[in-house]
Protein backbone atom coordinates (compact mmCIF):
# COMPACT_ATOMS: atom_id res chain seq x y z
CA UNK A 1 0.00 0.00 0.00
CA UNK A 2 1.58 3.40 -1.16
CA UNK A 3 -0.35 6.51 0.90
CA UNK A 4 0.37 10.15 -0.18
CA UNK A 5 0.15 13.13 1.58
CA UNK A 6 -3.58 14.14 0.86
CA UNK A 7 -4.34 11.26 2.65
CA UNK A 8 -5.41 9.24 -1.08
CA UNK A 9 -4.10 5.19 -0.51
CA UNK A 10 -3.74 3.25 -3.71
CA UNK A 11 -3.04 -0.56 -3.28
CA UNK A 12 -0.39 -1.84 -5.70
CA UNK A 13 -0.64 -5.25 -4.88
CA UNK A 14 -1.68 -7.31 -8.25
CA UNK A 15 -4.93 -8.36 -8.05
CA UNK A 16 -5.64 -12.27 -8.18
CA UNK A 17 -6.96 -13.56 -11.45
CA UNK A 18 -8.75 -16.85 -11.70
CA UNK A 19 -6.93 -18.81 -14.84
CA UNK A 20 -9.99 -18.93 -17.15
CA UNK A 21 -11.77 -21.84 -18.61
CA UNK A 22 -11.66 -22.77 -22.15
CA UNK A 23 -13.68 -24.77 -23.51
CA UNK A 24 -14.01 -25.69 -26.98
CA UNK A 25 -17.18 -24.07 -28.81
CA UNK A 26 -19.15 -26.98 -31.21
CA UNK A 27 -19.07 -26.15 -34.96
CA UNK A 28 -22.01 -24.24 -35.75
CA UNK A 29 -23.54 -23.55 -39.35
CA UNK A 30 -22.26 -20.30 -39.90
CA UNK A 31 -18.74 -21.83 -38.96
CA UNK A 32 -19.15 -24.04 -42.08
CA UNK A 33 -20.38 -21.02 -44.52
CA UNK A 34 -16.89 -19.22 -43.21
CA UNK A 35 -14.74 -22.05 -43.85
CA UNK A 36 -12.85 -21.97 -47.03
CA UNK A 37 -13.62 -24.72 -49.04
CA UNK A 38 -13.10 -24.65 -52.51
CA UNK A 39 -9.98 -25.87 -54.47
CA UNK A 40 -8.31 -24.30 -57.28
CA UNK A 41 -6.83 -26.93 -59.24
CA UNK A 42 -4.62 -26.02 -62.12
CA UNK A 43 -4.95 -29.42 -64.83
CA UNK A 44 -2.29 -30.15 -67.57
CA UNK A 45 -2.71 -29.44 -71.25
CA UNK A 46 -0.64 -30.21 -74.59
CA UNK A 47 -0.02 -26.78 -75.69
CA UNK A 48 1.11 -23.94 -72.77
CA UNK A 49 4.12 -23.13 -72.74
CA UNK A 50 5.81 -24.48 -69.21
CA UNK A 51 7.99 -21.23 -68.33
CA UNK A 52 4.55 -19.44 -69.13
CA UNK A 53 2.45 -21.50 -66.62
CA UNK A 54 5.44 -20.58 -64.02
CA UNK A 55 4.73 -16.62 -64.93
CA UNK A 56 1.33 -16.64 -64.75
CA UNK A 57 1.56 -18.68 -61.43
CA UNK A 58 3.42 -15.69 -60.24
CA UNK A 59 1.70 -13.14 -61.38
CA UNK A 60 -1.84 -14.70 -60.44
CA UNK A 61 -0.86 -15.56 -56.72
CA UNK A 62 2.23 -13.50 -56.62
CA UNK A 63 4.03 -16.49 -55.53
CA UNK A 64 8.02 -16.75 -55.45
CA UNK A 65 9.49 -18.41 -59.09
CA UNK A 66 10.70 -21.43 -57.01
CA UNK A 67 6.96 -22.14 -55.71
CA UNK A 68 5.36 -21.49 -59.13
CA UNK A 69 7.94 -23.63 -60.83
CA UNK A 70 6.92 -26.71 -58.29
CA UNK A 71 3.58 -26.01 -59.05
CA UNK A 72 4.05 -25.31 -62.64
CA UNK A 73 6.27 -28.95 -62.70
CA UNK A 74 3.25 -30.67 -60.57
CA UNK A 75 0.66 -30.27 -63.87
CA UNK A 76 3.18 -31.38 -66.13
CA UNK A 77 4.45 -34.38 -64.17
CA UNK A 78 1.17 -35.51 -62.79
CA UNK A 79 -1.58 -33.92 -64.55
CA UNK A 80 -2.84 -31.59 -62.13
CA UNK A 81 -1.51 -29.89 -59.16
CA UNK A 82 -3.66 -28.19 -56.16
CA UNK A 83 -3.22 -24.07 -56.26
CA UNK A 84 -5.24 -22.93 -53.93
CA UNK A 85 -8.24 -23.92 -50.89
CA UNK A 86 -10.47 -20.58 -50.62
CA UNK A 87 -13.46 -19.21 -50.26
CA UNK A 88 -15.67 -19.73 -53.24
CA UNK A 89 -15.64 -15.90 -54.02
CA UNK A 90 -11.82 -16.04 -53.82
CA UNK A 91 -11.95 -19.39 -55.78
CA UNK A 92 -13.48 -17.94 -58.05
CA UNK A 93 -10.99 -15.10 -58.70
CA UNK A 94 -8.46 -17.02 -58.95
CA UNK A 95 -10.12 -19.25 -62.06
CA UNK A 96 -11.14 -16.43 -63.49
CA UNK A 97 -7.71 -14.92 -63.71
CA UNK A 98 -5.97 -18.14 -64.39
CA UNK A 99 -8.61 -18.98 -67.47
CA UNK A 100 -7.56 -15.42 -68.77
CA UNK A 101 -4.43 -16.77 -68.82
CA UNK A 102 -5.68 -19.12 -70.88
CA UNK A 103 -4.61 -21.80 -68.13
CA UNK A 104 -6.98 -24.85 -67.60
CA UNK A 105 -8.24 -24.02 -64.15
CA UNK A 106 -11.33 -25.64 -62.17
CA UNK A 107 -12.77 -24.89 -58.72
CA UNK A 108 -14.16 -28.15 -56.82
CA UNK A 109 -16.14 -28.20 -53.28
CA UNK A 110 -13.81 -29.86 -51.02
CA UNK A 111 -14.60 -33.36 -49.71
CA UNK B 1 13.99 -18.75 -90.80
CA UNK B 2 11.98 -16.40 -88.63
CA UNK B 3 13.70 -13.32 -87.94
CA UNK B 4 12.79 -12.05 -84.25
CA UNK B 5 15.09 -11.07 -81.17
CA UNK B 6 15.56 -8.91 -78.05
CA UNK B 7 17.05 -5.99 -79.43
CA UNK B 8 17.62 -4.16 -75.71
CA UNK B 9 15.88 -4.56 -72.30
CA UNK B 10 15.77 -1.77 -69.84
CA UNK B 11 14.04 -1.49 -66.23
CA UNK B 12 11.16 -0.01 -67.81
CA UNK B 13 11.23 -1.79 -71.58
CA UNK B 14 11.36 -4.74 -73.37
CA UNK B 15 12.55 -4.11 -77.47
CA UNK B 16 12.18 -6.43 -79.83
CA UNK B 17 13.75 -6.57 -83.30
CA UNK B 18 11.56 -8.10 -86.02
CA UNK B 19 12.17 -8.95 -89.75
CA UNK B 20 9.81 -7.06 -91.91
CA UNK B 21 7.63 -9.86 -93.45
CA UNK B 22 7.52 -10.74 -89.38
CA UNK B 23 6.14 -7.39 -88.26
CA UNK B 24 3.29 -7.85 -91.13
CA UNK B 25 2.73 -11.22 -90.39
CA UNK B 26 2.52 -10.32 -86.06
CA UNK B 27 0.28 -7.35 -87.02
CA UNK B 28 -1.95 -9.53 -89.06
CA UNK B 29 -2.28 -12.25 -86.28
CA UNK B 30 -2.71 -9.75 -83.20
CA UNK B 31 -5.78 -8.42 -85.26
CA UNK B 32 -7.71 -11.51 -85.41
CA UNK B 33 -7.42 -11.27 -81.54
CA UNK B 34 -9.55 -12.96 -79.77
CA UNK B 35 -8.76 -16.60 -81.41
CA UNK B 36 -9.87 -18.53 -78.24
CA UNK B 37 -14.02 -18.56 -77.29
CA UNK B 38 -15.29 -18.41 -74.04
CA UNK B 39 -18.01 -20.73 -74.38
CA UNK B 40 -15.43 -23.67 -74.51
CA UNK B 41 -14.68 -22.85 -70.98
CA UNK B 42 -14.97 -25.07 -67.88
CA UNK B 43 -15.24 -24.46 -64.03
CA UNK B 44 -15.51 -27.02 -62.46
CA UNK B 45 -14.31 -30.83 -63.56
CA UNK B 46 -17.56 -32.03 -61.92
CA UNK B 47 -20.58 -31.41 -64.33
CA UNK B 48 -22.92 -32.22 -60.83
CA UNK B 49 -20.82 -29.42 -59.04
CA UNK B 50 -24.41 -27.69 -59.13
CA UNK B 51 -23.29 -24.79 -57.10
CA UNK B 52 -19.75 -23.95 -59.29
CA UNK B 53 -22.27 -24.74 -62.19
CA UNK B 54 -24.43 -21.56 -61.39
CA UNK B 55 -21.51 -19.20 -61.24
CA UNK B 56 -20.37 -20.41 -64.63
CA UNK B 57 -22.43 -17.88 -66.75
CA UNK B 58 -21.69 -15.17 -64.31
CA UNK B 59 -17.96 -16.29 -64.76
CA UNK B 60 -18.15 -16.40 -68.61
CA UNK B 61 -19.13 -13.10 -68.82
CA UNK B 62 -16.80 -11.66 -66.86
CA UNK B 63 -14.15 -13.29 -69.20
CA UNK B 64 -16.05 -11.82 -72.32
CA UNK B 65 -15.66 -8.78 -70.91
CA UNK B 66 -12.03 -8.89 -70.13
CA UNK B 67 -11.34 -10.29 -73.50
CA UNK B 68 -13.00 -6.60 -74.52
CA UNK B 69 -10.88 -4.79 -72.71
CA UNK B 70 -7.72 -6.42 -73.93
CA UNK B 71 -8.76 -5.88 -77.26
CA UNK B 72 -9.92 -1.93 -76.84
CA UNK B 73 -6.18 -2.01 -75.18
CA UNK B 74 -4.62 -4.00 -78.36
CA UNK B 75 -5.99 -1.89 -80.90
CA UNK B 76 -4.76 1.22 -79.14
CA UNK B 77 -1.09 -0.13 -78.54
CA UNK B 78 -1.20 -1.87 -82.30
CA UNK B 79 -2.06 2.52 -83.32
CA UNK B 80 0.39 4.12 -81.29
CA UNK B 81 3.36 5.28 -83.32
CA UNK B 82 5.46 4.18 -79.72
CA UNK B 83 4.90 0.47 -80.30
CA UNK B 84 6.73 0.43 -83.68
CA UNK B 85 9.57 1.85 -85.13
CA UNK B 86 10.15 1.39 -88.91
CA UNK B 87 13.43 0.66 -90.59
CA UNK B 88 14.17 0.06 -94.26
CA UNK B 89 15.10 -3.41 -93.24
CA UNK B 90 13.33 -4.38 -89.68
CA UNK B 91 11.34 -3.02 -87.62
CA UNK B 92 11.86 -2.33 -83.77
CA UNK B 93 8.55 -3.34 -81.41
CA UNK B 94 8.50 -1.51 -77.70
CA UNK B 95 6.96 -3.31 -75.08
CA UNK B 96 6.55 -1.41 -71.97
CA UNK B 97 7.30 -3.98 -68.66
CA UNK B 98 4.31 -3.22 -67.24
CA UNK B 99 2.42 -4.53 -70.70
CA UNK B 100 4.61 -7.61 -71.15
CA UNK B 101 2.35 -10.18 -68.66
CA UNK B 102 -0.82 -8.54 -70.58
CA UNK B 103 1.03 -9.18 -73.67
CA UNK B 104 2.03 -12.42 -73.24
CA UNK B 105 -1.87 -13.34 -72.65
CA UNK B 106 -2.77 -11.96 -75.94
CA UNK B 107 0.33 -14.47 -77.75
CA UNK B 108 -0.89 -17.17 -75.73
CA UNK B 109 -4.92 -16.45 -76.91
CA UNK B 110 -3.23 -16.69 -80.76
CA UNK B 111 -1.55 -19.50 -80.37
CA UNK B 112 -3.71 -21.73 -78.41
CA UNK B 113 -6.25 -20.42 -80.67
CA UNK B 114 -4.55 -21.44 -83.57
CA UNK B 115 -3.45 -25.27 -82.10
CA UNK B 116 -7.43 -25.48 -81.67
CA UNK B 117 -7.73 -24.22 -85.20
CA UNK B 118 -5.37 -27.52 -85.96
CA UNK B 119 -7.23 -29.88 -84.09
CA UNK B 120 -5.15 -29.89 -81.10
CA UNK B 121 -2.34 -31.69 -82.34
CA UNK B 122 0.18 -33.12 -80.11
CA UNK B 123 2.70 -30.02 -80.55
CA UNK B 124 5.55 -32.87 -80.72
CA UNK B 125 4.56 -34.08 -84.06
CA UNK B 126 3.77 -30.23 -85.35
CA UNK B 127 7.39 -30.23 -86.73
CA UNK B 128 6.25 -33.01 -88.72
CA UNK B 129 2.67 -31.63 -90.14
CA UNK B 130 3.19 -30.87 -93.73
CA UNK B 131 2.23 -27.49 -94.12
CA UNK B 132 -0.55 -26.53 -96.93
CA UNK B 133 -2.80 -23.74 -97.90
CA UNK B 134 -5.58 -24.84 -94.92
CA UNK B 135 -3.17 -25.06 -92.04
CA UNK B 136 -0.03 -22.82 -93.11
CA UNK B 137 -1.22 -19.62 -91.64
CA UNK B 138 -2.24 -21.31 -88.62
CA UNK B 139 0.97 -23.28 -87.85
CA UNK B 140 3.05 -20.04 -88.15
CA UNK B 141 0.59 -17.93 -85.67
CA UNK B 142 1.50 -20.68 -82.97
CA UNK B 143 5.38 -20.42 -84.20
CA UNK B 144 5.50 -16.65 -84.54
CA UNK B 145 3.65 -16.41 -81.03
CA UNK B 146 5.50 -19.03 -79.35
CA UNK B 147 8.50 -17.53 -80.06
CA UNK B 148 7.70 -13.91 -79.16
CA UNK B 149 6.17 -15.87 -76.07
CA UNK B 150 9.65 -17.31 -75.17
CA UNK B 151 11.92 -14.03 -75.96
CA UNK B 152 10.23 -12.29 -73.26
CA UNK B 153 9.77 -14.74 -70.54
CA UNK B 154 13.58 -15.24 -71.12
CA UNK B 155 14.33 -11.71 -69.94
CA UNK B 156 11.70 -10.82 -67.29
Amino acid sequence: MVEFAAGIAYDLAMPILEEPEITTRPRSDTDAQLDPGYLVICWDDPVNLMDYVTHVFQQVFGWPKAKAERHMLEVHQTGKSLLARETLEKAEHYVHQLQAFNLQATMERDQ
Amino acid sequence: MIVMRVFEKTDSAIVLELGLAETDFLKQILSDYPLVANESRRFSAFADAAEIQENTQLLQNSLREHTQTNRAKLQTWLASPKTWKPFPDRTLLSLKTEDCSWFLQILNDLRIGSWQKLNRPDPEELHSVEPNQENAHPLLAMEVSGLLQTLILNVL
